[in-house]
């Protein structure tokens, strides 16, 4: 479930129209008109990429009258398959992937089997990764190919992400013998028990 | 002996979420009192250096650190990044990092004629953290005269062929022929780093993509984690000239340390976390109830009481320096002496695990703002601080009060507090003796090198 209480509200006056602000928005809320950037705070989920470089400051944080609210009901996808499609991306459906929305990793998987298509159709059903957006990308990435396979793309780009996928459980052999201090031959065992805690719960 | 509360450096807006300083600190709460670190453990060395200092201290230490680092890759011709990340100024009000990044910068221009020495700042460039804030406050525009860019982690990266595969750091980042990794070694975020490659993390949390970052906590444990920004800095060495850390101690900076060798550095930091946070972090397991006040502009994570950020305190139910800890999922979840936690100000991001583990109870409608919306509908606002204190003690049944507001040697607590820490020094002392052999053998550290 995903809370948002803020959007951002243009202080004209400080605005240059470098359209940095529409550039970086992930849910078209923002167009560029007569100069300026023209917010639709109905579609701004409150990810403050806008704000945050906004080379100006120009775009100030304002309190909705009430929180908007994402909640996913997945109660009609069968939960076997949510569990296969956890374990096929290492997951365990039940802990959270997302440490802002504390999304367990089930919800993500449901959307995807409920007709979510690219990382934005997940974002937009669940809320995940639409706070901070960075510490999820992982586990979302792991879903995205579980679910696609070999037809999955990444986009690659600085926006929705570059395609990097490194694991403990894939680190070789030799590898691991090269760099004792990291021990990742003992994390492969845990990694396969699902047993590794996530900055999801370290924070 | 118990003082009157230290004041910390005033708050820096640099929260796009709440550009506004908190209605009062917790400094200012009458049952706050201070007590010396020095008065736990006064074998731990005196600082150089506290907040409020004389600072030509720090430049003259930089300048000692830095007579011998050999700078002659460095030609007039080249560019230099110096690179800094967001926690440095969080760090003893963070004057002390500027002037040992500005003082760097003096250096390597007079002895290589090199003019090209810029600033790279390196941020998680969130809705809570404004650069400009921070670089205008420690007036490092005026002293790199510009030459300044703020860098995300959301911006253009380049791939790095390693051994684990490819990884994407910031393009801006290393935009240079050479760069300086400029470092401190507090040992925050011991939960993840693990004392294994404090050094190199910055690799990765400050310079590298989001996607990395992300890499790092999820698809890595938090040992083998560790294994990711050291191969960054592998692929990047090339241009590495040199590193420069501030050495610091609970007490507060003992020493400024640079070398070209990296691993040198790394392995003398780790050296002296064991030996002047040990002991400090033993006494932290100690506690059994405590309430936790933020007071700091930063995540909630990072913010010092007595040198140690309240993050560490969160964990400090696990022995995070022993190597052969791999914590349960279900034991990491919380720590069951922390009671209560009163929120006065943050940045506000990465906090929303908390009240699913611990009450929380923001200070008024003004600290309300700088908190993260995942945080916002399970915390009580509360009537201003003092109300706030009140609730949390009625929750958390109990007067032990940890005051997080960047204070280092001193602790801001409250008395009763301040006399279980008191009482609880022998028993740190001996934990720490008891954990220590087994830390230096996993480290590979003689303790004759330690003890030296």
């Amino acid at each position: 479930m995903r809370w948002i209480y803020r959007y951002p509200v243009l202080i004209e006056e400080l605005c240059i129209g470098c359209q940095n602000c529409v550039k970086q928005c992930r849910y078209e809320a923002l167009r560029f008109v007569d100069g300026k950037p023209q917010i639709d705070e109905s579609k701004c989920l409150g990810c403050f990429k806008c704000a945050m470089n906004c080379p100006k400051l120009a775009l100030l944080p304002t309190f909705f009258d009430e929180p908007k609210q994402i909640v996913f009901d997945y109660s009609d996808v069968d939960p076997e398959a949510i569990k296969a499609l956890c374990a096929k991306a290492d997951l365990d459906p039940e802990r959270a992937m997302c440490m802002c929305t504390m999304t367990p990793a089930k919800e993500v998987a449901a959307a995807l089997i409920k007709g979510a298509r690219t990382l934005y159709d997940i974002m937009i059903m669940t809320g995940v990764k639409t706070d901070c957006g960075i510490y999820c990308s992982a586990s979302l990435d792991r879903l995205l190919k579980a679910f696609f396979g070999d037809e999955y793309k990444c986009p690659n780009n600085e926006k929705w992400g570059y395609p990097t996928d490194p694991c403990v459980k894939n680190v070789s052999k030799e590898v691991a013998a090269k760099y004792p201090e990291y021990f990742i031959e003992d994390d492969q065992k845990h990694w396969k028990n699902l047993e590794l805690p996530t900055i999801c719960e370290l924070f | 002996m118990l003082n009157e509360s230290i004041k910390t450096r005033p708050m820096i807006p640099g929260n796009l979420m709440c550009m506004m300083h908190p209605t009062m600190r917790a400094y200012d709460l009458p049952e706050i009192k201070s007590l010396p670190i020095r008065d736990l453990f006064p074998e731990l060395p005196e600082a150089i250096f506290l907040y409020g200092g004389d600072l030509s201290v720090v430049r003259e230490r930089t300048e000692r650190a830095l007579a011998g680092v050999d700078m002659s890759m460095i030609k007039p011709n080249h560019t230099v990044n110096i690179l800094c990340s967001e926690h440095g100024f969080n760090v003893l009000g963070g004057d002390a990092y500027t002037e040992m990044i500005k003082a760097t910068r003096d250096v390597i221009q007079e002895r290589t004629g090199c003019p090209h020495v810029r600033l790279r700042y390196t941020s998680g460039f969130c809705k809570n953290e404004s650069p400009e804030a921070i670089l205008h406050e420690y007036g490092l525009y005026e002293h790199f005269e510009g030459q300044i860019l703020g860098t995300s982690l959301f911006q253009e990266g380049i791939p790095l062929e390693t051994e684990i595969g490819t990884l994407y750091v910031v393009k801006d980042a290393f935009d240079s022929d050479w760069f300086i990794h400029t470092h401190y070694d507090d040992p925050r975020e011991l939960y993840f780093n693990r004392l294994t490659a404090r050094i190199y993390k910055p690799f990765t949390m400050s310079y590298a993509r989001i996607e990395v970052r992300s890499l790092y906590h999820l698809n890595f444990g938090p040992r083998s984690a560790n294994i990711v920004p050291r191969l960054i800095f592998e692929a990047l060495k090339h241009k590495h000239a040199f590193t420069i850390e501030l050495t610091t101690s609970p007490t507060g900076l003992l020493d400024v340390s640079a070398d070209n060798d990296i691993k040198r550095l790394e392995r003398k930091g780790t050296i002296n976390t064991l030996k002047s946070y040990g002991k400090l972090l033993s006494l932290m397991s100690t506690i059994e109830d405590v309430i936790m006040v933020h007071d700091f502009p930063r995540p909630i994570w990072y913010g010092h009481c007595g040198g140690v950020v309240a993050g560490i305190v969160y964990k400090s139910h696990m022995d995070n320096f022993d190597l052969d800890v791999v914590p349960k999922v279900t034991e990491t979840l919380s720590n069951p002496a922390v009671k209560a936690v009163v929120i006065n100000h943050t940045s506000g991001y990465y906090n929303a695990t908390l009240p699913h583990y611990y009450p929380i109870f923001v200070a008024d409608e003004l600290a309300k703002f700088s908190q993260t919306d995942d945080v916002l509908p399970y915390a009580k606002i509360c009537d201003g601080l003092p109300d706030a204190m009140d609730k949390a003690r009625e929750a958390g049944k109990t007067d032990n009060v940890m005051v997080f507001d960047g204070t280092y040697g001193h602790m801001n607590l409250s008395e009763s507090m301040a006399d279980f820490l008191m009482s609880k020094v022998p028993a740190a002392r001996e934990l720490n003796d008891k954990r220590l052999p087994k830390w230096l053998k996993q480290r590979g550290i003689d303790p004759a090198e330690f003890n030296n």
